[in-house]
């Protein structure tokens, strides 16, 4: 086997199957007729030296692209993955605390829901987002693929429905400001969630909330702390709360920044929130006469649901303070100093 | 040139007109070992490697046209230009026409370089 012989092997056996008997056999007609007549090994060696590494020119051969995703798709593929993945992911993560909480109410201790619920969500956002990443990356792959063999037969290549690029694509001046002045979409994401956990909560307190007791099996729901169809007669009311908080998560998801409307529906969000709280704890009925009872057995007296509801109000309270003060100091920043500042910094620089 | 930014842009030139300059030579019938020793004459082939695969992809396109002569040991392919060729030729070469003077007049300035 001469040098030739192995160096056309090793560029063949880098193409196509059916292109390797002509690749080779052209190749090997170019490399001889170089050579002159009854060449020596070092003409051979230095000739082969030319035409380099058997690897890099077999690459010359492939008109196919060694990728998956091609650069006339790839930008709409990661913009694509980008607003999927935590859509879907904040949606199953809703659905599945809600299902949990509502098929499990009352029958395990809220440690262990809470405990399940935790390693369940974690697999299922891991599950989500790999499913979702294998199904979009299928789809660009088929339009690649498409498109390739569209090219190759010479029709029309698929051009994705954009208008292509004007002035007016740029980020406008507010996305290109500090971060510190954007909302994250993680804020509206985790707010959805925690809704979704108050719902199920609020639905299935009978079952949850309550007093339980050690017992060869673990934890026993002995007492439940709410009358729950008292609880359930103010649902217009927290339905009312949940749609307008659900509003506001989707309107932060899209606007992505504060300004002083946000604020003031904020305000009365949070506000209206505190007040069906109060509303709520303010009526002795919801309380099981049970629990009020066992209560008085464990603490000695009935003061101990007074001080309970007391935090309870003021911790949701002084949260939708900080959350009302929060989204004015923020509209503020940025329609004040800080975007003149920014503007004039940009000027002078 | 020392080691620079610009280290490769010779190749990178070159390699931008192969296509050009192999269409150029076939008005006549030539084998891919005839046209590398015609381009390296010129310094206009950097990798002798980088023209077989060319003119597989030029015939692919049926810009070429490619025969086997001469059985036996050492047969040879010969490629001629085709129909198509000939007239992807004369646009390359408008093309290059006018991107050569263009840019010999940027090089040398021919005095309207204060139009800005």
């Amino acid at each position: 086997m001469t040098l030739i012989d192995r160096y056309v092997g090793e560029v063949v056996r880098r193409v196509p199957a059916k292109e390797r008997d002509d690749i080779g056999k052209e190749l090997r007609a170019t490399l001889e007729d170089l050579l002159p007549l009854g060449y020596a090994e070092k003409e051979e060696r230095e000739l082969l030296m030319k035409f380099g590494d058997p690897a890099v020119l077999a690459s010359k051969y492939r008109s196919q692209p060694r990728y998956l995703i091609g650069p006339a798709f790839f930008d709409a593929y990661v913009t694509l993955l980008k607003i999927i993945i935590p859509v879907v992911v904040t949606v199953v993560l809703m659905v599945l605390i809600i299902t949990t909480i509502f098929s499990s109410a009352g029958e395990a201790s809220v440690a262990s829901v809470v405990g399940g619920l935790f390693a369940d969500g974690i697999a299922a956002v891991v599950d989500t987002a790999v499913n979702v990443f294998f199904w979009v990356t299928l789809v660009f792959f088929i339009i690649e693929w498409v498109d390739r063999t569209n090219r190759a037969t010479g029709k029309t290549p698929i051009v994705l429905p954009e208008k292509g690029w004007t002035p007016d694509d740029m980020a406008s001046e507010q996305e290109l400001m500090p971060k510190n002045r954007v909302i994250p979409r993680s804020e509206p994401a985790f707010d959805l969630i925690w809704t979704a956990v108050w719902v199920s909560v609020y639905f299935n307190a009978d079952k949850l909330i309550g007093i339980y007791e050690g017992s060869a099996s673990g934890l026993d729901f002995t007492t439940p702390a709410f009358n729950q169809t008292v609880l359930l007669s103010y649902w217009p009311l927290v339905l009312l709360t949940v749609i307008l908080q659900i509003i506001m998560d989707v309107w932060k998801w899209a606007r992505r920044r504060w300004d002083f409307r946000m604020a003031t529906y904020n305000l009365a969000l949070q506000t209206l929130t505190v007040l069906v709280f109060i509303l709520l704890f303010t009526n002795a009925e919801i309380f099981t006469e049970g629990f009020i009872l066992e209560l008085e057995r464990i603490f000695g007296s009935a003061d101990a649901l007074n001080w309970i509801v007391g935090g309870l109000l003021f911790t949701v309270a002084l949260f939708a303070v900080i959350d009302v003060i929060q989204g004015f100091r923020k509209t503020f920043m940025k329609e004040g100093s800080s975007l003149k500042k920014w503007r004039m910094g940009k000027g002078s620089s | 040139m020392g080691k620079s930014a610009m280290d490769g842009w010779p190749g990178e030139l070159r390699s931008g007109v192969l296509a050009l300059a192999v269409l150029s030579q076939l008005n006549e019938p030539r084998n891919s070992a005839n046209l590398i020793r015609i381009l390296e004459q010129r310094g206009l082939l950097e990798n002798p490697g980088t023209l077989a695969p060319m003119l597989r992809q030029l015939e692919k396109q049926k810009l070429l046209l490619g025969d086997w002569e001469g059985a036996g040991d050492r047969p040879q392919k010969y490629y001629t230009l085709s129909e198509k060729g000939a007239d992807a030729f004369s646009q390359m070469t408008e093309e290059w026409r006018k991107v050569a003077e263009e840019l010999q007049k940027l090089i040398e300035g021919d005095g309207s370089d204060d139009i800005d």
